[in-house]
């Protein structure tokens, strides 16, 4: 049996939120009803604002908080045990990096102890000279001098912290690792040496990554699959071109062209992304859709299959598919609702 | 096209524990009505120093020790505190990263907008109708009901659009916009972009945007300034720099950014890391990370090689065949 190497099935999270001292509770939904699997060695990406429940996704697949609904299984077993804790082998195989290597890193503890951490709490290597000899190896794997171990994470500059992280990430020797918006604290030269280095390390231990930014370009250039996420939904879920070559959502359509640099593509939203705590009725993205008529405002769409593994949660699949075809043609389209 | 400010060989220090940095050094260009001048640059570049510089608004460790803003033609750096009081936020607009910062949790919008038309001595019946109207032309909603409303009742897009009404009440002739839509999301960064275009275009006001990012230039921007270690390294109209960068960093910098329709495996890339302010390399500031560096380059600053009169580099080997 082949089941992909990470199976994500009807992942729901709610979070109670009291409304002041007298106010109650509201139901915050941070994510709604999330499916998708990534197959070994191979990278999704989870793209959309802020808001948009990218986050909770990452920390409910790392079982750093529990899920209110749905399963999670990663290599074969389950993430939670039957006590509902996670199992200490996938905590070993899942590893984080995070956004802030400013913060990730404890500013007391030298590199050499942020990486070796993993392998001694996980019982990997004994002895403090198989340990060095490790830290040596991994920071080497991602390209920093051997005496970083020695120093501390406020002698080092964002880029290579974050070096830090993936080396400690690596550690455990993992076959998963969730990157959360990991280039998005970086400049522009510097996002490219971690974005190539991530790539190198996939290839040489077949690694399978969850890549979650709000920066669609960020996201073509690494996944092999792309879900679009709003208000905690999917809005799109496909392999990577057709997500953005034949995009039948309009959310991912405007997500695309703010990510182009051609200005004859440009396309403005009106609006901000809506209180997840009042999400909109019917489509959550009507709020702001430039094609949103009544049935959008009513009726919320089915995920459905547009194309070979590709699917669209859209009433208007095919109007945005004719946008996208005039656009090709005419090479200029305008979309804002006036 | 009139020349709304002149920077003249800007130069900056900054004095810290570890000792005396220089954030600005020999930065020179200038801002023409109407039109919009990107500063381009990694963090620690020097893009924000310059604008405080400008500003006349630098921390209290920091000194402009050098050169001209000619603002009008009067020299900026020459006035003093209250003389620059009457050209902030009259003549000169500022717009912050986080307009959470910029504006005051403790008073109302109404109040802080306002504060613009303090100097005309209004009625504040008259005030408030100014208010609605500056409310108005950057978009707020129902600008009438939101005059009462604090900072916090506002998303970011939403404050970043007060900010500019704060900015814009005082119809200045310029406008400094300090990474003006970092922290917001990608959808609402172009709402707040088109909005200072529409108004610049509106008012005819000059306009220098920071930014890191090189997506925002190529769109909004007419000239561009790419700064490095403290240093502008090339110079231009975007159209002309884009299409054919000369300088190695700013090559780099322009392949560096992953697109969406590119199906590359790797990205192209500037190895190494930029230089620590309090240890510049001799010569070439980029030097150390250049493929194309000499001897030459290492030991000496290169001089500015002018292509046209409105476009410059700072490279030994520019316009050299690679």
């Amino acid at each position: 049996m082949n089941e992909p190497f990470v199976v994500v099935n009807g992942l729901k999270k709610n979070y109670k939120i009291r409304l002041g001292m007298f106010g109650g509770t509201a139901n915050l939904q941070a994510v709604d009803d999330l499916s998708f699997e990534i197959e070994e060695g191979k990278t999704f990406g989870l793209v959309g604002e802020s808001g948009s429940g990218k986050t909770t996704t990452a920390r409910l697949i790392l079982g750093a908080e529990p899920a209110t609904e749905g399963t999670v299984r990663i290599g074969g077993q389950p993430l939670n045990n039957a006590k509902g804790r996670v199992d200490i082998s996938l905590r070993r195989i899942v590893q984080p990096v995070f956004q802030d290597p400013y913060t990730s890193l404890s500013p007391r503890m030298r590199i050499g102890r942020i990486i070796d951490e993993p392998i001694r709490i996980h019982g990997l290597l004994h002895g403090e000279k198989e340990l060095s000899h490790r830290v040596s190896e991994l920071l080497e794997m991602v390209g920093l001098p051997q005496e970083t171990a020695k120093r501390f994470p406020n002698e080092l500059s964002g880029g290579q912290r974050q070096r830090v992280a993936i080396a400690r990430a690596l550690a455990p020797n993992p076959r998963f690792i969730v990157l959360d918006e990991p280039v998005s604290a970086l400049d522009v030269s510097i996002q490219a040496q971690i974005l190539n280095l991530l790539k190198d390390l996939q290839e040489q231990f077949k690694l399978t990554y969850l890549l979650i930014s709000h920066d669609l370009s960020v996201v073509s250039f690494m996944s092999d699959r792309i879900g679009v996420l709003y208000l905690g939904r999917f809005m799109e879920l496909g392999p990577k071109s057709q997500v953005l070559g034949e995009c039948t959502h309009p959310y991912t359509l405007i997500l695309r062209s703010a990510a182009a640099p051609d200005e004859s593509t440009m396309m403005a939203v009106s609006g901000e992304i809506p209180s997840p705590l009042s999400p909109p009725s019917g489509c959550p993205f009507n709020t702001r859709c430039p094609l949103a008529d009544e049935r959008c405002r009513t009726e919320r769409p089915r995920f459905k299959e547009v194309g070979s593994n590709h699917w669209s949660a859209c009433h208007k699949t095919d109007a945005v598919r004719d946008m996208l075809q005039s656009d090709s043609e005419a090479n200029s389209y305008s979309l804002n609702n006036n | 096209m009139t020349e709304l400010l002149k920077v003249e060989h800007l130069t900056t220090w900054l004095a810290t524990r570890e000792g005396v940095l220089n954030a600005v050094d020999d930065v020179s260009f200038s801002v023409h009505a109407g039109r919009t001048m990107a500063l381009v640059g990694e963090s620690g570049s020097g893009k924000s120093m310059t604008c405080l510089s400008i500003m006349g608004l630098l921390p209290e460790n920091g000194k402009s020790g050098g050169g001209r803003v000619l603002f009008e033609g009067e020299d900026l750096l020459a006035k003093n505190e209250h003389e620059m009081q009457q050209i902030r936020g009259v003549n000169i607009g500022m717009i912050l990263q986080d307009p959470m910062t910029a504006l005051n949790p403790l008073f109302t919008i109404g109040n802080q907008v306002g504060e613009a038309f303090y100097r005309e001595r209004l009625s504040r019946a008259e005030r408030q109708t100014r208010c609605i109207e500056v409310l108005r032309e950057v978009g707020i909603p129902a600008p009438e009901e939101r005059l009462s409303a604090y900072p916090h009742q506002f998303s970011g897009g939403m404050r970043q659009r007060v900010a500019i009404a704060m900015n814009i009440a005082s119809r200045p002739k310029l406008l400094i916009a300090d990474e003006p839509t970092t922290a917001l999301d990608v959808t609402v960064q172009l709402q707040i972009l088109e909005l200072l275009r529409k108004i610049q275009r509106q008012l005819g006001m000059g306009m220098i945007l920071v930014t890191h990012d090189l997506h925002v230039v190529s769109q909004f921007c007419d000239d561009v300034a790419i700064m490095y270690a403290g240093r502008i390294v090339e110079a231009g109209p975007v159209d002309k720099v884009f299409k054919a960068p000369s300088h190695p960093y700013t090559k780099g910098l322009l392949a560096a950014v992953p697109t969406i329709d590119a199906t590359v495996h790797r990205l192209p890339l500037v190895k190494g890391n930029p230089p620590s302010m309090l240890q510049m390399p001799d010569g070439c500031r980029f030097a150390p990370r250049c493929d194309m560096a000499t001897d030459q380059c290492r030991a000496e600053y290169p001089a500015w090689l002018h292509f046209d009169e409105d476009r410059r580099v700072a490279c030994w080997r520019a316009g050299e065949e690679e």
